[in-house]
């Protein structure tokens, strides 16, 4: 009996296998790197610096994260629009209910 | 079906589990983030050197602890909610089963277009064939069509069961007396398995469940077979 998945589980599996997850963290890690550096030059406070540097890191990641799972969704909903606007074209094709959905897109694309 | 000792969750055989593992992977960037924050908060208080006896209020740092938490529940929420009822959206099905459950076994009914009534005993350890998985194979599995809408009515006639297959996101109580909707659609071909999840008695770890996702030209010599048998 072949197993469904591999049993990984693990902050490495969801780095690697999570859409937008590596990005987020990386460019987080970046983030905050040069929050906490440049809140440091501004105000010499090594000790606020460090909590400059989470608050920019935690920022970060969640301002890539969202937005990229959002356009990820909606990549998604159009690929399964896709998917199923092809495998009705396939049943219907030959039939009259194929000309006439093909007649009423000519009239929607006119329009 | 799940691997020994998998911690993580099986991969998705229907459109509504795969919103499920995004969901998961959404509230679970949330929690390492929380994580972080908690962890370095900890080490902040552990390393600092300054004690005020007389700390009684920090009216500031109140507001922001209760801003952010509810935040991060509406970033939390919002996803949650549109998850929920997509699970309870039924998408003109094309065939209705029903799944009752009994001590300590399943029967199926398809009467849509023919009267199919089956019981689903789970496979005891001697009639196994090599490679079948224990406490999970049964005599009579669960046949639908792929890429179908299918709507599954789960009742029970005893005592309360609960119609459970990980793989597909579906999870539902039978309850005797009380008719329980579910919408499902297979999206691969395959075999999925599910185990009773509500505490029925004795053997309420040996009554399992067995989709199998087929193609619909197998699915109709499949309808043909059982009404011969029949």
């Amino acid at each position: 009996m072949a197993a469904d998945s591999e049993n990984t589980w693990g902050p490495k599996h969801f780095i690697q296998n999570t859409p937008c997850a590596r990005n987020s963290f990386l460019y987080g890690m970046g983030g905050g790197a040069v929050g906490g550096f440049a809140y440091f030059l501004w105000t010499s406070n090594p000790r606020r610096s460090y909590h400059a540097l989470m608050a920019s890191f935690t920022a970060t990641v969640l301002l890539y994260w969202v937005p990229c799972r959002y356009q990820y969704a909606q990549k998604r909903m159009k690929q399964r629009m896709i998917n199923q606007g092809l495998k009705t074209h396939i049943v219907m094709q030959g039939t009259p209910e194929a000309e006439l959905l093909a007649s009423a897109q000519e009239a929607g694309d006119k329009s | 079906m799940a691997t020994p000792a998998q911690l993580g969750l099986m991969d998705a055989a229907s459109p509504v589990m795969e919103e499920m593992i995004y969901f998961h992977d959404h509230v679970m960037l949330v929690l390492i983030l929380i994580t972080c924050l908690i962890f370095y908060s900890m080490l902040v208080l552990i390393s600092s050197k300054y004690i005020y006896r007389f700390l009684t209020d920090g009216h500031v740092i109140e507001t922001v602890w209760t801003v952010i938490p509810a935040i991060i529940l509406v970033v939390v929420a919002l996803p949650s909610l549109k998850l929920l009822y997509l699970t309870d959206e039924l998408d003109n099905p094309q065939l209705t089963i029903k799944s009752v459950g009994h001590q300590w076994y399943w029967s199926y009914e398809y009467t849509d277009y023919y009267d199919i009534e089956f019981d689903s005993y789970m496979l005891p350890l001697g009639d196994l064939s090599k490679g079948d998985a224990r406490l999970l194979e049964v005599d009579n599995r669960v046949v639908l069509p792929v890429d179908t809408s299918v709507r599954v009515l789960v009742t029970a006639a005893d005592v309360i069961h609960s119609w459970t297959v990980p793989s597909l996101g579906l999870k539902m109580d039978a309850v005797p007396g009380r008719l329980n909707q579910l919408a499902l659609q297979c999206s691969r071909v395959g075999t999925f398995y599910g185990q009773c999840s509500e505490i029925c008695g004795a053997n309420h770890s040996f009554m399992p469940i067995v989709i199998e996702a087929v193609p619909v030209e197998v699915f109709e010599g499949w309808c043909d077979m059982m009404l011969d048998e029949e």
